[in-house]
């Protein structure tokens, strides 16, 4: 499993590597870097899906905010609990919101796109090594 | 417009060089004196040869008015010493140039800067360097010992900048002998986007060193492992790891170079150079081009070895931030247009003063850093031979 998904990962790493070329110089990105599937078929937004997994994949700090909430007297009092915790998590994504800007400097672009490419291929080889049975280091 | 050469000045009187050349010798005394406490024949020889040797190359810099034609001759001698001397100290404590993991994890390993970029992030979130050297002579560090080094290189680095790449570096040395053994470069067209590499390799090092929480570009990507001290290959691993170093070491660092006449490893991949080209924008010295003399004849894009002269940036007046400050550019210019400057002063006056006070900075590193690394390697050869 773990192999299959850095294998996954790595060539994730290197079409999106691939695409992002291609997409500059439009003044939106291509639908093939933010939608999942055919081009015909009905597409998923790919933000949606990666948001959902990443929300599936629960994290210590939420986890330990649901047993806060869980403790809480009343219902009110925890949804307010989540509320609070929502909004003020929500403030490090904040910095996010301006990397699209960044992303029309092509040097920022190029660069970005060659380290996709190493560390795509750091993925597909320690996918490799775990699926041969061994770790990245062969222990 | 046609280039008219300026006439070629006539060389400084010796004795005003020898006065100038005097501070370096006072300094090369100082540094090498000590060499001759509790030394052997070969080592008070090596530690004579190199203090003349840095002396001389600083006194013909001060005689032609040239930079690069001399600091190269220092350079091109660090790069192929430091291998012998290292690899001797490493076969007399080891017995082996391979190093097991467990070593380089216990910090048994020489210092080297190289990681400094890829320690940043492990220690800001988990306040532990994953360094992969050792600073005290048993091995390991204090935190004493590397608030030393990281004041000597911050000091360093803000009078010269990226200047360490072409005065301190003991790993350039190689390619910009290589670069310098063909007439003319074989591969001229070189997509400029590769100028970016350095860049991609800090990126991808620097994350994959907070993910690994290992320093990634010393287990995977250092073309120096090749003369150096690579991994122990105990497994199939080892060996991938090897023969990557071995190949981006013949490509990088001997086969790109002779090819194209750059230092292709310095200008396309090294992680280091990338981090150190932050510093060129806020340290004391640059290089400058001063558009009333500037044809533009391109003559300085041509010698420049990490492509860090664009037709833009000439027209600019300045240098992109990669530049080493080796001062091929100023000696390649017909028309003195390329200038030593002092950051905050006007550009073109008195630039030969500017060249001095940096000139006596980068020497008096050279010599603190490459000097005792050349002595290390003459003593090396000495100590064969003798």
């Amino acid at each position: 499993m773990f192999a299959a998904i850095h294998l996954l990962l790595g060539c994730v790493l290197l079409r999106y590597a691939y695409a992002v070329g291609r997409a500059r110089g439009h003044s939106c990105a291509r639908a093939e870097l933010v939608n999942i599937g055919a081009v015909k078929a009905p597409r998923v937004s790919a933000a949606a899906v990666l948001g959902f997994l990443t929300g599936v994949s629960l994290c210590p700090p939420f986890l330990a905010a649901g047993v806060r909430a869980a403790e809480a007297a009343s219902v009110a009092a925890a949804v307010l609990f989540f509320a609070a915790f929502f909004l003020g998590t929500s403030v490090w994504f904040v910095p996010f919101a301006g990397l699209g800007w960044v992303r029309r400097n092509e040097a920022v672009t190029t660069v970005a796109r060659m380290a996709m490419v190493l560390i795509a291929l750091y993925y597909l080889y320690a996918g490799l090594a775990i699926l041969i049975g061994k770790g990245a280091y062969g222990y | 417009m046609a280039t008219k050469a300026v006439s070629a000045p006539q060389p400084r009187s010796i004795g005003r060089c020898v006065l100038l050349t005097l501070p370096v010798s006072l300094w090369s005394a100082l540094m090498f004196t000590p060499a001759f406490a509790h030394a052997n024949r070969a080592q008070r020889i090596a530690a004579i040869l190199t203090g003349a040797f840095m002396i001389v190359l600083f006194f013909l810099m001060m005689r032609t008015w040239k930079t690069y034609r001399w600091r190269r001759w220092f350079f091109v001698a660090l790069g192929l010493l430091f291998p012998v001397g290292f690899i001797h100290n490493v076969m007399v404590m080891r017995g082996t140039m391979g190093i097991p993991i467990e070593e380089m994890i216990a910090g048994r390993t020489p210092f080297c800067y190289l990681p400094i970029p890829l320690l940043i992030l492990p220690a800001a979130f988990t306040k532990t360097l994953v360094f992969p050297g050792s600073i005290l002579p048993g091995g390991g560090m204090s935190g004493a010992g590397m608030a030393a080094m990281a004041g000597i290189w911050l000091a360093i680095t803000i009078v010269v900048g990226k200047g360490w790449c072409s005065y301190a570096c003991f790993f350039g040395g190689i390619e910009e002998g290589m670069a310098s053994i063909p007439a003319k470069a074989k591969l001229r067209k070189i997509d400029p986007r590769w100028r970016y590499g350095p860049w991609a390799v800090l990126l991808a090092m620097v994350l994959l060193s907070l993910a690994l929480f290992e320093p990634a570009y010393c287990m995977w990507l250092c073309p120096f492992k090749a003369v150096s001290e690579y991994v122990a290959a105990r497994n199939t691993v080892g060996l991938v790891q090897n023969g990557i170093f071995v190949l981006l070491f013949a490509g990088l660092v001997i086969g790109l170079p002779l090819l194209t006449k750059k230092r292709a490893q310095c200008a396309f991949f090294c992680p280091f150079g990338a981090f150190q080209s932050i510093f060129n924008k806020t340290c004391v010295f640059e290089v400058k081009i001063d558009g009333t003399l500037c044809a533009p004849c391109l003559l300085c894009q041509k010698s420049c070895p990490t492509m860090s002269l664009t037709d833009e940036s000439i027209a600019r007046g300045e240098t992109l931030m990669s530049c080493m400050k080796c001062g091929a550019c100023v000696d390649a210019c017909p028309k003195d247009a390329v200038v030593w400057h002092i950051r905050g002063t006007e550009v073109a006056v008195k630039p030969e003063r500017a060249r001095l006070m940096f000139l006596y900075a980068a020497w008096a590193m050279a010599i603190m850093f490459g000097g005792s690394i050349i002595a290390q390697g003459v003593a090396t050869i000495l100590h064969v031979v003798l």
